[in-house]
């Protein structure tokens, strides 16, 4: 049992079985597979710092240091990458067979809060509610995000005005 | 298909089928080790420095507000003060400044005894070359010798060997006079080994141990001491007073001072009475107590017959401290106390044991009335009007340390705490 009464869980135990997720989820977030694999690995270390945890908050507690990472330390490498990624910029009229890797490409031009919102309810399956447990936000300012994030991602695709 | 759909659908097809090594949970926990020591280290060293400066400043405050009412900064001594003038090395002396005969000096630190004759002067240190730093040396006048009382050591007015276990004679410290000032090299010539014993030693030196100061019987009478003159510039215990504040003659005063309490320990007490004797400028100070009977206390003054008594059991003493009555077997402990700028430093806490030598057949003789013990309050006592008790004279003040060194700490302490606070933060990552 941790002070506070809590049940302490075997936190490498946890994060090995989680491992594959966590580093899905931060490849949206942070749009590089080598990168999230850094991310989650350094977000394990942190919580191993940061001491034991209950099993219903590890994961949104693991997935808003991988946010926040993502956000702060990483922001450099982020930007590096986005510059990038605007030299070749999404067409216009995305060819059949390639709609997923426009759709992957837009996605990646989100903010960095919106792209994780949009990972969170699309690919995680979360509520609002789970999602601004993760984030540290309230659910207005998530459903905010996932507007603005949906809206962005249909005029980068071409689909303008439609929700 | 919807967007979300579509969003929904590439998310899936481009993640599940991305590759995802194994987690090295084990390359990651040596990590988590390392960076787990130096938070540790780094904590600790914040939690000690930010410890030590808060520390460090309030203890500043404290004894700054301890200490009370704050005065001026003393200068460093320079006038002379009971026998003792003090003087900077390698500073010039006036040849007036050094009495005729033989006089306590210090140069600096070093201690020294001057021998001037006319325009000849002759510096002595005080180092008796038995065991070091000791320099207990004592001029006695009227055997004209120097001597150390604690091991017999003995030494002539020309600081030649005499008797004891001192390996040579007094080292030497070449001095000029030019021009009506002295000038002392600091680099000494030792003194000639010693050669036998002399064969006419002081009447009434001891054999034996050669120990001679514990009892009486001294054959030191009337001894000029090197001692005490430990403090090259004011300490933090010392206090000043005003030298315009000390009345001529005999008066009484109060000093709240860090004593030596019983177990050897300092201890502060609420305020310890003191005599300050005033000559013109040579001044004495006195503790209020009788040696004999330190815990008893009541030292009076008699004004009248000018002399210092204690009524239970009739000690005696004169304004030198030294013994008169029949009942005193060691005379009065002086405090150390020299002049600043126009200011008494006292120095509470070293102190120059009486002379342990009992009233001299040939002394004065007792004051009219006298008869041993003697009650103040009765009309035939001798001492009419003594003075004990009260205050008189002004209070010596504790020396001003300024306060900006504990500002100065706090603040270190404080940055050092918060800069150590918010480095640890940034390092593990707080969640916002």
């Amino acid at each position: 049992m941790a002070e506070d009464g809590t049940e302490r869980i075997d936190l490498t135990g946890w994060f090995v079985g989680e491992y594959p997720r966590l580093v899905r989820f931060a490849i949206v977030v942070c749009g590089d597979a080598h990168l999230a694999e850094d991310l989650v690995q350094e977000a394990y270390i942190r919580a191993r710092l940061a001491g034991a945890r209950t099993e219903d908050r590890i994961g949104a507690y693991v997935r808003r240091i991988i946010v926040n990472l993502s956000r702060s330390r990483f922001r450099r490498i982020l930007a590096e990458r986005r510059a990038l990624d605007r030299t070749d910029p999404v067409t216009e009229a995305a060819p059949v067979g390639e709609r997923d890797e426009a759709i992957w490409s837009a996605l990646l031009q989100l903010a960095p809060r919106q792209r994780a919102a949009v990972a969170l309810r699309f690919y995680e399956d979360l509520s609002d509610a789970d999602i601004a447990s993760v984030l540290g936000i309230g659910e207005g300012s998530v459903r905010q995000h996932l507007f603005r994030g949906m809206t962005r991602l249909r005029a980068l695709l071409g689909e303008g005005g439609e929700r | 298909m919807k967007l979300e759909e579509e969003l929904r659908a590439a998310m899936h097809a481009r993640l599940d089928a991305a590759r995802v090594r194994a987690l090295d949970a084990r390359a990651l926990d040596a990590r988590v080790d390392h960076r787990r020591r130096r938070r540790t280290r780094a904590r600790t060293i914040a939690l000690v420095a930010a410890t030590g400066s808060l520390a460090l400043g309030i203890g500043f405050v404290a004894n700054e507000f301890a200490d009370a009412p704050a005065g001026p900064v003393a200068p460093a001594p320079s006038s002379p003060v009971d026998g003792t003038p003090i003087h900077e090395p390698g500073q010039p002396i006036p040849l007036d400044a050094i009495p005729e005969g033989v006089s306590a000096h210090r140069l600096g630190d070093l201690r020294v005894f001057i021998v001037r004759d006319g325009n000849d002067v002759t510096v002595f240190d005080t180092d008796i070359q038995h065991q070091p730093g000791e320099g207990h040396l004592w001029w006695c006048p009227n055997e004209r010798v120097f001597a150390a009382p604690a091991h017999g050591e003995l030494f002539d007015a020309r600081g030649r060997y005499l008797a004891g276990p001192a390996a040579r004679g007094l080292t030497t410290l070449p001095a000029t006079v030019r021009d009506n000032v002295v000038r002392i090299d600091l680099e000494g010539t030792p003194g000639a080994s010693r050669g036998p014993e002399s064969a006419e030693l002081p009447a009434g030196y001891a054999d034996g141990d050669r120990a001679w100061n514990t009892g009486p019987g001294s054959f030191c009478d009337a001894p000029l001491t090197s001692r005490p003159m430990t403090f090259a510039i004011p300490g933090p215990d010392d206090f000043t007073i005003p030298f315009d504040a000390i009345p001529e003659g005999t008066s009484l005063h109060h000093v709240p001072a860090l004593v030596e309490g019983a177990d050897a320990r300092a201890e502060r007490t609420p305020g310890e009475p003191i005599f300050i004797v005033r000559d013109g400028r040579h001044i004495t100070v006195f503790a209020a107590v009788v040696p004999d009977h330190p815990n008893r206390g009541s030292l009076f003054w008699c004004p009248a017959e000018g002399v210092f008594g204690s009524p239970p059991d009739g000690e005696l003493y004169d304004t030198t401290g030294r013994v008169i009555g029949d009942t005193a077997n060691r005379g009065l402990l002086r405090i150390n106390s020299y002049l600043g700028d126009e200011q008494l430093i006292i120095d509470p806490l070293t102190r120059q044991p009486g002379l342990a030598v009992r009233r001299h057949p040939s002394a004065e003789p007792m004051p009219v009335g006298y008869t041993g013990a003697w009650n103040p309050a009765q009309e035939t006592t001798f001492c009419l009007s003594p003075l004990i008790g009260g205050y008189l004279g002004a209070s010596p003040e504790p020396l001003h340390a300024p306060l900006w060194p504990a500002a100065l700490a706090i603040g270190v302490g404080i940055a050092a705490f918060a800069i150590g606070m918010i480095w640890l933060r940034r390092r593990r990552l707080m969640v916002r």
